[in-house]
């Protein structure tokens, strides 16, 4: 994909993205959570994480005593999926923000975490299956592992091996993980564990070895693409999850040409799906601003992935610290 | 009152048509020549149920739709969510008259 339309195309979503800021910021009232926490990533991605603190700080306000986030802003019960998602954006942003509230938060979060994990190392979410809703806190404390403090990760250690044994052996032997009763098809929940939860190891320490399990679950992916570059049936949702996992794994398993001319061909099938602002469920629906988000995810993880500094891409999921080239204002090169 | 919608020549066996009723979506399913109407959008994140596939629910053997977004289960007869009971989406009453499809009000809550 040239980047110059890449460019072109995150600056105009953006744009869109901000005159929507009433339907996705709690400074605007209640909001869905997952919805809230996608926003959070655009945030972050686009390098506005420092002069957003009014966003990080109406998430605070509304984080549960038990350390928590609710589905909804205005819901009491907490849900493990999302609460792990919104952490995973508060540590993200206070790599910049470097604020003191949002420290004391991430404590909170991290004991909520601790609390909840059950003895085989899942957690659970009555909307998720257990090895997606796993993987978020895993992914959370890889990036506590990662930018976290001493005693962070200190505190997070034994918890987050725990979490990641009981996704590696969830995996099964084609190289996919399924859920039977949630993604029996197992494209999402596949491309979600491989990103967000195993292959951080390979750059942390005292991991688990994760390489074989990367290296099937990538195979199994780049195998389930469909002809015109999709998954899942012309899942948007699918081929963004499908197409931002193999950004990734390719980058840190050094697979980046095996893995290029599905990435191109998925790009090429992102942007033609896309409506005249944001992107829908499905090419021909309405637009979804939860897919929006996603879809400038995307195209900034891509531009992450041509840089010619091949850590850049493992920054950008929060993996390695360091400042992000969007952040220093290096233009994408290659 | 019965509402017309779709021919049924438009809904062949093993497929799926969106259509609108009173404003709110509705997704067809014909599965091996009986036809079934339920609300098309998931209550869990408005996932489109007509994109979604049609497979035996796991203790009855009856049809049942599987959001395409999230995987949540629906069964086509009553539009009660199998992966969380809590959840439903409405389902019409179906029938056949000429060669239309119709659709009676819905059970459940709409919208």
């Amino acid at each position: 994909m040239d980047l110059e339309k890449a460019a072109g195309l995150i600056e105009s979503e953006h744009q869109f993205f901000m005159k929507v800021h009433p339907q996705w910021s709690l400074t605007a009232g209640p909001q869905d959570m997952e919805l809230v926490a996608h926003a959070l990533r655009v945030i972050l991605h686009m390098g506005k994480a420092g002069e957003s603190l009014a966003e990080y700080q109406a998430l605070l306000k509304i984080q549960h005593a038990d350390g928590g986030w609710g589905r909804e802003s205005t819901e009491d019960e907490s849900a493990a999926w999302v609460s792990a998602f919104c952490a995973l954006m508060l540590i993200r942003a206070n790599a910049e923000l470097q604020n003191e509230e949002i420290e004391r938060s991430l404590w909170k979060s991290i004991d909520y975490f601790l609390q909840g994990q059950k003895s085989d190392g899942r957690w659970v979410d009555s909307e998720w299956g257990d090895l997606d809703t796993t993987s978020h806190p895993v992914s959370f404390f890889n990036v506590v592992l990662a930018l976290g403090t001493p005693k962070m990760k200190e505190a997070v250690r034994s918890h987050w091996r725990k979490g990641l044994k009981f996704i590696l052996d969830g995996q099964s032997q084609d190289g996919g993980w399924y859920d039977p009763v949630f993604q029996p098809s197992g494209v999402e929940t596949t491309a979600h564990l491989v990103q967000d939860a195993v292959i951080a190891s390979l750059v942390l320490p005292d991991g688990l070895p994760v390489r074989p399990a990367a290296e099937k679950g990538m195979k199994w992916i780049l195998e389930h693409q469909a002809a015109d570059g999709s998954w899942d049936d012309q899942n948007v949702d699918h081929t963004m999850d499908c197409t931002r996992s193999t950004l990734l794994i390719s980058r840190m398993l050094r697979a980046e040409e095996k893995a290029r001319p599905a990435i191109e061909k998925a790009m090429e099938w992102i942007t033609a799906s896309k409506n005249a602002n944001g992107w829908p469920d499905f090419p021909g629906m309405e637009t979804n601003l939860e897919r929006t988000c996603d879809g400038l995810d995307v195209l900034l993880k891509y531009e992450a992935w041509r840089q010619a500094d091949s850590l850049e891409t493992v920054r950008r999921w929060g993996y390695a610290p360091g400042r992000t080239a969007f952040l220093r204002g290096v233009p994408a090169a290659v | 009152m019965a509402e017309k919608v779709a021919q049924v020549e438009d809904v062949p066996a093993g497929s799926s048509k969106l259509v609108t009723v009173d404003g709110n979506e509705v997704a067809l399913f014909n599965v091996e020549g009986r036809l079934y109407a339920v609300g098309n959008r998931c209550p869990h994140r408005s996932g489109p149920l007509a994109r979604g596939k049609i497979e035996p629910a796991p203790e009855t053997g009856e049809p049942a739709v599987r959001c395409p977004i999230h995987g949540w289960l629906f069964d086509l007869k009553s539009g009660r969510c199998l992966t969380r009971p809590s959840a439903c989406v409405p389902a019409y009453p179906v029938s056949c008259s000429d060669g239309q499809i119709l659709l009676g009000p819905p059970q459940g809550e709409v919208g």
